[in-house]
C-alpha cells in the first residue's frame, strides 16, 4: 500500500502516517512519483 | 541531481492551547526519517532545525507565562478520554474544568454549581503567541522567497498564521487546502476557550473583531503581539477545508455566511474523496486555475483509528487512503509550494484507553509504537476479552480478522512475520 516506505523508521502510528503524508505531498505516488523539478513556482523566480 | 529544495522548519510551538505534546512533532518526524524519504524522492532536504521559542521569548522579555496554568499533558488527556468519551472538545473541557476549579476556590463551596460557559473575549497568551508566530513567519518567508518548498512542522495549528501569512506574501494569489476536523475559525469573541489554535483561519481571513461587540483593535490588526500581522491576507475564497466535523455553533454560522469553501465529512460521504478533492483544489486555484497551493494538514482531520496521536481527536474522520489521496492530488497539481503538518503528538499516540475499551470489557493490550496500521475498535469488535501483543516489526496487522471467530485468544505476532493472517492459521 502507498505510504509504507522503507525510509521511515521506528515511529508511532501517527508519526509514521504524518511522515508518509509529507512524502505524498512531496510527490510520492504508488507507481510514478512526481519529480521535484516538475513543481512549479519553486526554484526561485 | 536534486532540482528543488524542501526546507524543513521545525516549529514546536504549543502556545495556542493548553495541551502540549505536539511540540515533539518535528523531532519525531526527523527521527522517523522524513529527510531520507524526501531525498529518495529527489529533493534536496534542508533541515532548518527547530525554532527556539524559549530563547526567543527570553530575548524579547516574554520568558514568563505570568502564572498561566501549565498542565500535565498526558494525564489530562487521559482524564479527558475517560471522562467525556471524546464527546466534548478537549479545549472546551479543559476551559470548563478550570473555570469550575476557580469558582470553587473563590466560593469555598465544593458544591457550587458549575457556571455557564462564558466567552473569553480574548486570546490566551496573546503577546507570546504573536511574538512566536512572527518568528515562524520570518523563517518561512525567507525559505519561500528562496524558492524552496517549505514544510513547516508544528506544534499546534496556530503556526498556520505564521506560515500562511508568509506564504501569501511570497506567493501572491495562494490557495489553501486545509485538512482538519475543526475549522479553527473562532474569533476572540466566539471562542469558548480563548486558545488561539482554534482561531488562525479566522485571523488570516480578517474576521477578528467583526462580530457584534467584538474587539475593534483586533479587527484592525492591533491585537497585542500581532502588530506585524496583516489580517485578511488570505481571502475567504482562497481557503477550502476538507474533513470538517467538529464545529462550534457560531463558527458554523460564520462559515455559512462566508465565501469559504467548506467540505465536511458529509461531503466526503456524499461525493467521495476524489470529487471533494477536485472541487476543493479547483475552488482555490484562482480564475486561471493556476494559483500556487498550500496544504495545511492537521492530523486530527484523519480518523482517530488511523491517527490517535493528537490532542483533539474527533471520530468519523478521513481514512488512511483518503488523506493520502488529497496529498497525492496536491502533488499532482504541480502547484503545491508548501505544507503545514500540525498537531502530531507522539506522546499520546499509543495506548488510548477509551478506544481500547469501547466494548466495555477488560483487555490487556500493548501496541507497539511502530505498528503502522492499528485499529483498536476493530480489534475488539467481537466483544470478548483478549490478550494481544503486537510486535514492533509487524508492518501489516489486521486485528479484526485476528478475532473474527468470536473466541478469546492469546495471540503473539512474531517480529519477523511481515504479513500475518491468523484466520488462515485457524482453518
Amino acid at each position: 500500500m502507498h505510504g509504507d516506505d522503507d525510509s521511515i523508521g521506528k515511529a508511532s502510528p501517527t508519526v509514521r502516517l504524518a511522515a508518509e503524508l509529507a512524502l505524498s505531498a512531496l510527490g510520492k505516488q504508488i507507481i510514478a512519483n512526481v519529480p521535484p523539478s516538475e513543481y512549479k513556482y519553486l526554484g526561485g523566480r | 541531481m536534486p532540482t528543488r529544495t524542501c526546507a524543513f522548519v521545525g516549529a514546536p510551538f504549543c502556545e495556542g492551547q493548553n495541551l502540549e505534546g505536539a511540540d515533539l512533532g518535528p523531532s519525531a518526524l526527523r527521527e522517523a526519517g522524513i529527510g531520507r524519504g524526501a531525498q529518495k524522492l529527489g529533493w534536496n532536504f534542508e533541515d532548518l532545525g527547530d525554532l527556539n521559542f524559549a530563547a526567543h521569548f527570553e530575548s524579547v522579555g516574554l520568558g514568563d507565562k505570568n502564572g498561566e496554568p501549565h498542565f500535565d499533558k498526558l494525564a489530562l488527556y487521559r482524564e479527558w478520554l475517560a471522562e467525556t468519551g471524546m464527546h466534548t472538545n478537549f479545549s472546551t473541557w479543559v476551559a470548563d474544568k478550570n473555570r469550575e476549579a476557580l469558582v470553587n476556590l473563590a466560593t469555598d463551596d465544593a458544591l457550587a454549581p458549575a457556571p455557564k460557559r462564558k466567552k473569553t473575549q480574548g486570546v490566551v497568551n496573546a503577546e507570546r503567541m504573536g511574538s512566536g508566530l512572527r518568528l515562524i513567519h520570518e523563517v518561512v518567508l525567507k525559505a519561500a522567497k528562496a524558492g524552496h518548498f517549505v514544510l513547516t512542522v508544528g506544534g499546534d495549528h496556530s503556526i498556520a498564521s505564521g506560515s500562511i501569512s508568509a506564504l501569501c506574501e511570497a506567493h501572491p494569489g495562494l490557495g489553501v487546502v486545509w485538512i482538519d476536523a475543526h475549522a479553527d475559525a473562532n474569533t476572540p469573541g466566539t471562542s469558548p476557550s480563548g486558545h488561539y489554535h482554534g482561531m488562525p483561519a479566522a485571523h488570516l481571513m480578517g474576521w477578528f473583531g467583526r462580530e457584534k461587540g467584538g474587539d475593534e483593535d483586533a479587527a484592525a490588526g492591533g491585537l497585542r503581539g500581532f502588530e506585524w500581522f496583516t489580517p485578511g491576507c488570505l481571502p475567504e475564497g482562497q481557503l477550502a477545508y476538507i474533513g470538517l466535523r467538529d464545529i462550534d455553533p457560531e463558527e458554523g454560522e460564520a462559515l455559512t455566511r462566508s465565501g469559504v469553501h467548506a467540505f465536511t465529512m458529509r461531503d466526503v460521504d456524499k461525493y467521495g474523496i476524489a470529487k471533494v478533492c477536485e472541487m476543493a483544489v479547483a475552488a482555490v486555484s484562482g480564475p486561471d486555475g493556476k494559483a500556487p497551493l498550500h496544504l495545511s494538514l492537521d492530523i486530527d482531520g484523519v480518523d482517530p483509528n488511523f491517527a490517535p496521536g493528537t490532542g483533539t481527536c474527533a471520530r468519523g474522520g478521513l481514512t488512511y487512503r483518503e488523506v493520502h489521496y488529497i496529498c497525492e492530488e496536491c502533488a499532482l497539481s504541480r502547484r503545491l509550494v508548501s505544507m503545514d503538518l500540525v498537531e502530531v503528538s507522539p506522546s499520546s499516540s499509543v495506548n488510548s484507553p477509551l478506544r481500547l475499551h469501547a466494548d466495555g470489557l477488560p483487555h490487556q493490550v500493548e501496541v507497539s509504537p511502530s505498528s503502522s496500521v492499528y485499529s483498536p475498535l476493530r480489534l475488539h469488535a467481537d466483544g470478548l476479552p483478549h490478550l494481544v501483543e503486537v510486535s514492533p516489526s509487524s508492518s501489516v496487522y489486521s486485528p479484526l480478522r485476528l478475532h473474527a471467530d468470536g473466541l478469546p485468544h492469546l495471540v503473539e505476532v512474531s517480529p519477523s512475520s511481515s504479513v500475518y493472517s491468523p484466520l488462515r492459521l485457524r482453518l
